[in-house]
């Protein structure tokens, strides 16, 4: 039997996580690898660098790849009352994710959205980043919906269960996903800590 | 290589500054005894922490190209060693203060049932030592510290009457409360080194909860804030940093007579001669050091005739279970930071009459981020089905409603479960590094299954749902962090290494006062018996040197 060193830096990102694994038996093993990296991305300070800068240019993702995930994260979690994914620029979190995960995750996300592409040409004419919302949803749903799509539609599947996770860490660890959209009061100094208040719980 | 030796001979030489080395250099300076303390870092610098800052502003301080503090050993810069097959998640902080910089806090008395578990069931050695030894230290420790915690004391939880007024508990704590009480499962509020109460100059806790980051407040107990610095005013503490320490140097007769350290920002070598010895740098890493530390009188490793050190790790099981509690969905997001992580307890319960299991030993559990994560949405919120305005609105909905269980369970001293040294593999001093071997076995796996009923029921009770759960999965070996057994305290020599004051049955002028010390891992979290331990085993050390005996 041999030894190994440990490399704690990924591993430590990945245990430390393993109880909020993805958890869907069905998935593939990279699916569950670019959710766990993203939750862990989403507190680093290279993600959140990424995310703040103002001249952005994408370091994995094409322009075009780039529109496709943006108009995707967009209708995972749009603008209503607050803003949406866009606005919280989730797709440079995403990219981010992209290229500080390993290369095997990143080719099968790039496959996927590639698929997609494809599927969307077939259903609405257009690719991802060409079609438009109402298009979208339509070529998203049946993925979306579990155990309803055809066994071909697996790596679509697989493909939209790893960005909607990569969208919902990205945008909730925003100002705008946490504070305007969760009401979070940002408060960090209190004089007292009351708890629960509700005659209800007690 | 140029050895430099330095002819002064301290009284005391004391490895590391966490809860185990710092308590040991706060308490024989204070008695007017002279140490040099060495810690393998630097200090910490609280006023860049950033404690207080909401995950939002980081971005904009990141953009500024500024940095947060990372407390955490890098393994590219000190590898260490497992089987291929049987990871282990080891965690280090090199400089001063130690893991109590980003600890837990979670400060729970042991009792005796811990104390005298193996007296009752017979598995390998029970503690040399009682309740009654130690309490008038946990007396001391609580009231230096600042512990916070209820009166809700019992035969597992001892000891109270120094506590701190707890916090309340969140909405979620409350129910999950209420269904343990329907299930007469025990629980208690939390006992915790968070200072509710302005203590010893150092303010009171401000419930941001983010402990994690390390305070920059100091309002929890932290070596290099509460102990170090009055250590220094002493004028008798003389601490030098960023010194490795590898090998304790003996005579011919075996006696110590100094420590072998490298500077870690040069890489030099460097000596310092001692007529005693006390390490405290952490249950792994001291073990590294003993081991490391052969000659030929001993050729095992110092201290180590009886082949117990580097033997027995004792490394606490753990598992985390998420879900949420429907009657919270869509009530107002509320700030329930708190004092970080769980203001409710369960204490073991499995000796009481009628809810024993085919397995010794026992587990407790903390009741984690019971509240609107500062971080963001709890996993699982990519779990609710769909995409749009409506997976938007139920994962709003959802957010005040998240619980964790985290269940901490005794895992028993095997003799495999081992730390050596792999002389063939060598850090970037030279030095030998570690190779942590681990595994739990059918006891743990029993607990493991009653961990996951009692977790089942209590959420059932609440009208709770989990989420991602995987009955029986256990977090990585490790991730407690609360490593033990690899130096043991007993009354036989040849099954211990450590007296009952954590004096070296071998070697005399040498004391262990860290975790490795612990003859059993119990299922509590161990700082503060490390700290109460440092205390007693120094107050005896001090004591024998008054006499002349060391």
């Amino acid at each position: 039997m041999g030894t190994s060193e440990t490399d704690i830096n990924r591993r430590r990102a990945l245990t430390q996580l393993v109880a909020g694994a993805v958890g869907v038996a069905s998935m593939p093993q990279w699916v569950e690898s670019l959710c766990l990296q993203a939750r862990a991305e989403a507190q680093t300070p290279a993600a959140q660098a990424a995310a703040s800068a103002t001249a952005w240019t994408p370091s994995v993702l094409t322009p075009r790849q780039n529109e496709a995930v943006i108009a995707l994260t967009e209708l995972i979690i749009p603008a209503t009352d607050t803003p949406g994914a866009k606005a919280a620029l989730v797709n440079r979190f995403i990219d981010h994710v992209l290229s500080a995960t390993d290369a095997r995750e990143r080719s099968e996300f790039m496959r996927g959205l590639a698929w997609l592409d494809e599927r969307s040409r077939a259903r609405v004419g257009r690719d991802v980043a060409g079609a438009t919302a109402a298009e979208l949803t339509t070529v998203l749903t049946p993925l979306a919906t579990e155990g309803t799509a055809p066994a071909e539609d697996a790596a679509g599947i697989a493909f939209f269960r790893a960005i909607k996770s990569m969208t919902v860490t990205g945008y909730y660890t925003t100002e705008i996903g946490l504070r305007q959209e969760l009401g979070d009061d940002g408060r960090m100094m209190l004089a007292t800590f009351e708890g629960c208040t509700h005659p209800e719980h007690q | 290589m140029q050895v430099i030796t330095q002819p002064k001979v301290y009284p005391v030489i004391v490895i590391g500054s966490g809860a185990s080395g710092g308590m040991a250099a706060w308490n024989l300076t204070r008695q007017g005894i002279e140490v040099v303390l060495l810690d393998a870092g630097d200090k910490f610098d609280r006023s860049t922490y950033w404690t207080h800052v909401p995950p939002w502003e980081t971005r904009t301080r990141l953009a500024r190209g500024e940095k947060p503090e990372t407390f955490f050993l890098d393994t590219k810069e000190q590898p260490y060693l497992t089987p291929n097959d049987r990871p282990f998640a080891l965690t280090r902080v090199w400089g001063h203060g130690g893991k109590t910089n980003v600890w837990g806090r979670v400060s729970l008395r042991y009792s005796d049932i811990d104390f005298k578990a193996a007296d009752r069931d017979g598995w390998e050695t029970s503690w040399p030592i009682s309740y009654k030894d130690i309490s008038p230290y946990y007396d001391q420790v609580e009231q230096l510290i600042g512990v916070n915690g209820g009166t809700d004391d019992s035969d597992v939880l001892p000891g109270s009457q120094y506590l701190q007024p707890p916090p309340a508990p969140r909405c979620g704590e409350r129910l999950l409360q209420k269904a343990m009480g329907k299930l007469n499962i025990p629980v208690v509020a939390g006992r915790r080194a968070n200072m509710t109460r302005p203590t010893r100059g150092f303010p009171a806790c401000h419930y941001c909860g983010n402990c994690g980051n390390g305070c920059d407040t100091a309002s929890f107990f932290c070596s290099a804030d509460h102990l170090l610095p009055f250590a220094l005013q002493t004028g008798k503490l003389e601490l030098r940093s960023n010194a490795v320490a590898a090998r304790i140097l003996t005579d011919d007769n075996g006696r110590a007579t100094g420590v072998q350290y490298f500077d870690r920002r040069t890489g030099a070598e460097q000596q310092v001669r001692g007529k005693v010895i006390v390490v405290g740098a952490s249950c792994v890493d001291s073990t590294r050091i003993l081991l490391n530390s052969k000659s030929p009188t001993h050729p095992n490793g110092l201290g180590n005739g009886s082949d117990v050190i580097g033997r027995y790790l004792c490394e606490q099981i753990r598992l985390n279970a998420r879900g949420y509690l429907p009657a919270l969905e869509g009530t107002p997001t509320r700030n329930d930071r708190g004092i970080g992580g769980e203001h409710i307890y369960m204490p073991r319960f499995n000796h009481r009459s009628g809810r024993g299991r085919n397995y010794l030993r026992g587990f407790g559990a903390q009741f984690w981020n019971t509240w609107s994560n500062w971080n963001g949405p709890q996993e699982g919120s990519d779990q609710i089905p769909g995409f749009g305005a409506a997976l938007k609105k139920q994962i709003k909905r959802r957010h005040p409603a998240w619980f964790e269980i985290h269940p901490f369970g005794e895992a028993l001293p095997y003799a495999h479960n081992r730390i050596t040294v792999d002389p063939s593999r060598v850090d970037r001093y030279g030095v030998p590094l570690l190779h942590i071997d681990y595994r739990i076995g059918e006891n743990e796996r029993k607990m493991t299954e009653h961990m996951a009923d009692t977790i089942e029921e209590i959420v059932k009770a609440a009208g709770g749902v989990l989420v991602n759960y995987k009955r029986g999965g256990l977090d990585a070996m490790g991730s407690a962090i609360h490593e033990h057994g690899t130096c043991r305290m007993g009354t036989d020599p040849r099954r211990s290494a450590l007296t009952a004051f954590n004096q070296m049955h071998e070697v005399k002028n040498v004391f262990v006062v860290d975790g490795s010390a612990f003859p059993t891992a119990t299922e509590k979290n161990p700082t503060l018996t490390i700290l109460s331990l440092s205390w007693r085993a120094t107050d005896y050390l001090a004591q024998e040197m008054k006499r002349g005996n060391l």
